[in-house]
């Protein structure tokens, strides 16, 4: 061994180098194949994708415009191009509704489409089993509906979210009923998404159980729901708002009530809450008088200009610059007699962004 | 005496070329592990996303200094990035041309009296302007801070969102850059950086600001900045990622969470490498505040840069590259093998410390060593020979390894030619290129030893970037 090693008479660390180099070498054109192969199949699966793409395109086209009878012109759908069909077809529903969207859904039902997401709704592979519970959701399959209800008990967020989205899909008024007490508890569940999926189902729909939750809950969780009801209908935001303006003492469940709190309605303990200790009350406080839109109400306005924190300032200067009747000579005047450095600065801010020059 | 003296320095050599290629090669491992999950997760980007708006708003800060020629370009092109929330806060850092002029005759800026808390150390601020035509845009005019990090704080302090993006003025983003860079924000609450692969825009077709198509560049140390770039963020940044120890994340383009930008004291306006300093900072305020905290990496490219095509500009951006890494290093040493720096202290400081920065010194001392010692008879010259063909040969392994990676991940250069330019550059980078390098690095070390400050450097930019 040591004479192979050592045959070319190299000393041992040039032997040793010798052989490092031709490892490295070796290695360098092991990895420049297996470079050429990855490119050789990456270039035949786009190819593949690019035909069954052109071809399916045309089919659904011709399924959305209700020029094809569905099922009888539509061939069979390929193993290989299953993926690819769904992906499109998802894509397209994605933007239809109606009797487009009716066409569409009898179509996967030709195609055995509905029976594979269905499958797939558990795949162990995260980014179909999610592809599948969109589907279902686009398909408005009821069957899966116990499948999917399960699921938005899942650990991962991004499941029992897709989950829930396509419940409410399938069946907004149950979706809404079942996963309302469920919206508290899931504060993964990033907000505005929720959002989204509430506003899909409807105020109408959400009112009702949206209100009995809240009342139900503890302040913390109430306080979460609270943001939700921007979306319920009015008369319901209002009377939850206010029963909390009038009840509770917690910082987070007022900023969250004077969030909602449509300003129609005359608001109890207002001086209370434009000098409450917490400046995210005071800061919510000052946008609602804004909302409110009284003139009467700039006094109470101008005290918050001179805030120690930033955004009770910001929010308070521009809920004045929009105060009816407020104008540009109104505005200079209240900024010429204000001591305070930062409430000046705070105001012109406010001016100049709402353009009352 | 003398064989027994060479013979030793041989086995450390040997014994420096072992480690630092084993250490290169595992990075290219978890790099591969990394890109793998990061493919099946994206596989998520096929949902409808119609459902999900889970986006963090963000504030583009974007530090100009003299950026006349491509400045409009560059914010028309960022205002027009896909993203449902962000805002533009561009900072003029006391420009000597008319950057400024050109700005508010193209968005039709008035000046506007902003009211903000200076919260991280920055030169006055002359005025600030806000846009008639784009809501969402303002531009800072203030004294130069002679440092692209003091242009940068001014931002932070002036920006309204939790997101901060710090992007070059002349730095080419993707439409979809900043939905790939917010992901691990989304993914981990406990990011507080991130940032992406950053790709060459020498050779590229640029239309309004935006990759029109991607292409190599005709200029041959462009062409060897393209590999460069392939191994720094592809294995160099991505291989560290899985183990918390990003310890870069580019000035080209970054993204922070704001109150930590905040906490740590923004960006060190003193720092040669400003970008370095931040994330090592970042990482020992953490450390010593015992905090559980994230810095991501995507492997998408984001943004594209522009890379010096002459000697002269290399040779610059290189010694001062090297200069910020010892300062970074020495700034932050509380990490050095601190007991409670985890991966960091153990794993990536000291990789950095023994193979980047200590790097130019020893490859450029087992140069002249080679050389002089076959010169001077103390080494057969054949058995340089070998040595010096151990270099090349490692040397090409990690470029190929690199390319490999690209072709594996997101790969740009399509083109069979542009494949075989690739590999073409992985062999003659090794024949004066990389040798010049080590000596500019080395230059670079020897500032930074010697305390000297940095002098600021304008490259000359290629035609393609910021055109049309």
């Amino acid at each position: 061994m040591r004479d192979f090693l050592f045959a070319s008479g190299f000393s041992a660390p040039a032997s040793v180098a010798l052989w490092m180099t031709v490892a490295s070498i070796a290695a360098s054109l092991l990895l420049l194949l297996y470079t050429l192969e990855l490119r050789l199949r990456r270039g035949f699966r786009e190819r593949r994708r690019a035909g069954a793409v052109a071809h399916w395109r045309a089919i659904i086209a011709a399924a959305v415009t209700g020029v094809a009878s569905t099922r009888t012109a539509a061939p069979k759908l390929r193993r290989g191009e299953r993926r690819e069909v769904l992906r499109l077809w998802m894509y397209t529903r994605s933007m239809l509704e109606g009797a487009a969207a009716d066409r569409l859904i009898a179509l996967a039902r030709g195609l055995g489409l509905v029976e594979l997401v269905r499958r797939q709704a558990s795949h162990a592979h995260l980014g179909t089993r999610l592809m599948a519970m969109q589907a279902l959701g686009y398909m408005r399959d009821a069957d899966s509906v116990a499948t999917l209800a399960a699921a938005t008990d899942d650990g991962n967020t991004l499941v029992s979210m897709t989950a829930a989205e396509a419940l409410t899909a399938i069946d907004p008024a149950r979706a809404v009923a079942r996963l309302m007490p469920k919206i508290a508890s899931r504060r993964d569940w990033p907000r505005t998404q929720v959002f989204t999926m509430l506003q899909r189902a409807g105020s109408a729909l959400i009112s009702e159980p949206l209100y009995r939750c809240i009342r139900s809950a503890a302040d913390e969780d109430a306080a979460y729901l609270l943001q939700f009801a921007e979306i319920a209908e009015f008369d319901v935001r209002d009377a939850l708002a206010l029963e909390l303006l009038r009840s509770s003492g917690n910082p987070e469940l007022l900023a969250a009530a004077l969030k909602v709190a449509t300003g129609h309605a005359p608001i109890p303990r207002l001086d209370e809450l434009l000098a409450h200790p917490a400046w995210y009350v005071r800061m919510q406080a000052a946008k609602l008088v804004g909302r409110m839109g009284r003139a009467k109400d700039a006094g109470r306005l101008e005290k918050l200009l001179a805030d120690e924190e930033w955004w009770v300032r910001y929010r308070a200067a521009k809920a004045l610059a929009r105060l009816p009747g407020m104008g540009a000579a109104d505005l200079e005047q209240i900024r010429l007699r204000l001591d305070d450095r930062y409430a000046r600065d705070i105001l012109s801010l406010a001016i100049a962004e709402t353009g009352t020059r | 005496m003398v064989d027994e003296l060479v013979h030793a320095i041989e086995w450390t050599f040997l014994a420096y070329f072992a480690a630092i290629n084993v250490a290169y090669l595992g990075q290219c491992l978890f790099a591969v592990g990394r890109v793998r999950r990061y493919l099946k997760s994206s596989a998520i980007d096929d949902l409808d996303r119609t459902h999900s708006t889970g986006h963090l708003p963000i504030s583009l800060v974007v530090p100009a200094y003299n950026e006349s020629k491509s400045i409009v370009t560059s914010i028309k092109a960022l205002l027009q990035l896909e993203y449902p929330d962000f805002e533009v806060v561009v900072v003029n850092d006391g420009s000597t041309d008319d950057t400024l002029e050109k700005l508010i005759a193209a968005f039709q800026l008035y000046p506007y009296p902003e009211a903000y808390r200076k919260q991280v150390p920055c030169r006055p601020v002359r005025a600030t302007y806000r846009s008639a035509r784009y809501r969402n845009l303002r531009v800072v005019s203030k004294e130069n801070g002679r440092s692209k990090a003091d242009a940068a704080n001014a931002g932070i302090n002036i920006c309204r969102n939790p997101l901060v993006a710090v992007v070059d003025a002349d730095g080419v983003l993707q439409r979809n850059s900043l939905t790939r860079a917010v992901r691990p924000f989304l993914e981990n609450p406990e990011t507080v950086a991130a940032g992406g692969a950053i790709r060459i825009a020498n050779g590229c077709t640029l239309r309004e600001g935006f990759l029109e198509q991607v292409g190599l560049p005709r200029n041959p140390l462009a062409l060897m900045q393209v590999l460069e770039y392939l191994r720094s963020f592809l294995f160099g940044r991505m291989g560290w990622e899985p183990l918390g120890a990003v310890l870069i994340v580019s000035g080209a383009f970054g993204i922070f969470r704001r109150t930590t930008l905040i906490e740590v004291g923004g960006f060190n306006p003193q720092a040669v490498g400003e970008d370095m300093e931040l994330i090592v900072r970042i990482h020992r305020v953490m450390k010593q505040q015992r905090r559980r905290y994230h810095i991501g990496f995507i492997p998408d490219p984001v943004c594209w840069t522009d890379a010096p095509e002459s000697l002269k500009d290399l040779a610059s951006q290189r010694a001062r590259w090297h200069h910020g890494l010892g300062q970074a290093l020495m700034l932050n040493r509380w990490l050095i093998l601190n007991p409670r720096g985890g991966t960091v202290s153990w794993l990536a400081i000291p990789f950095y410390v023994l193979f980047e920065l200590l790097g130019p010194v020893i490859e450029g001392f087992g140069l002249v060593f080679f050389i002089a010692g076959a010169a001077f008879g103390a080494i057969a010259a054949d058995e340089a020979v070998v040595f010096l063909l151990l270099a090349l040969s490692l040397g090409m392994l990690l470029s190929i390894c690199a390319i490999m990676l690209e072709e594996f991940s997101f790969p740009m250069y399509r083109k069979r030619r542009e494949l075989a330019l690739l590999y073409a550059a992985a062999l003659l980078e090794n024949f004066g290129y990389r040798q010049l390098t080590v000596w500019w690095r080395l230059k670079g070390f020897f500032r930074w030893i010697t305390g000297r400050r940095h002098k600021w450097d304008t490259i000359t930019r290629s035609a393609s970037v910021g055109a049309g």
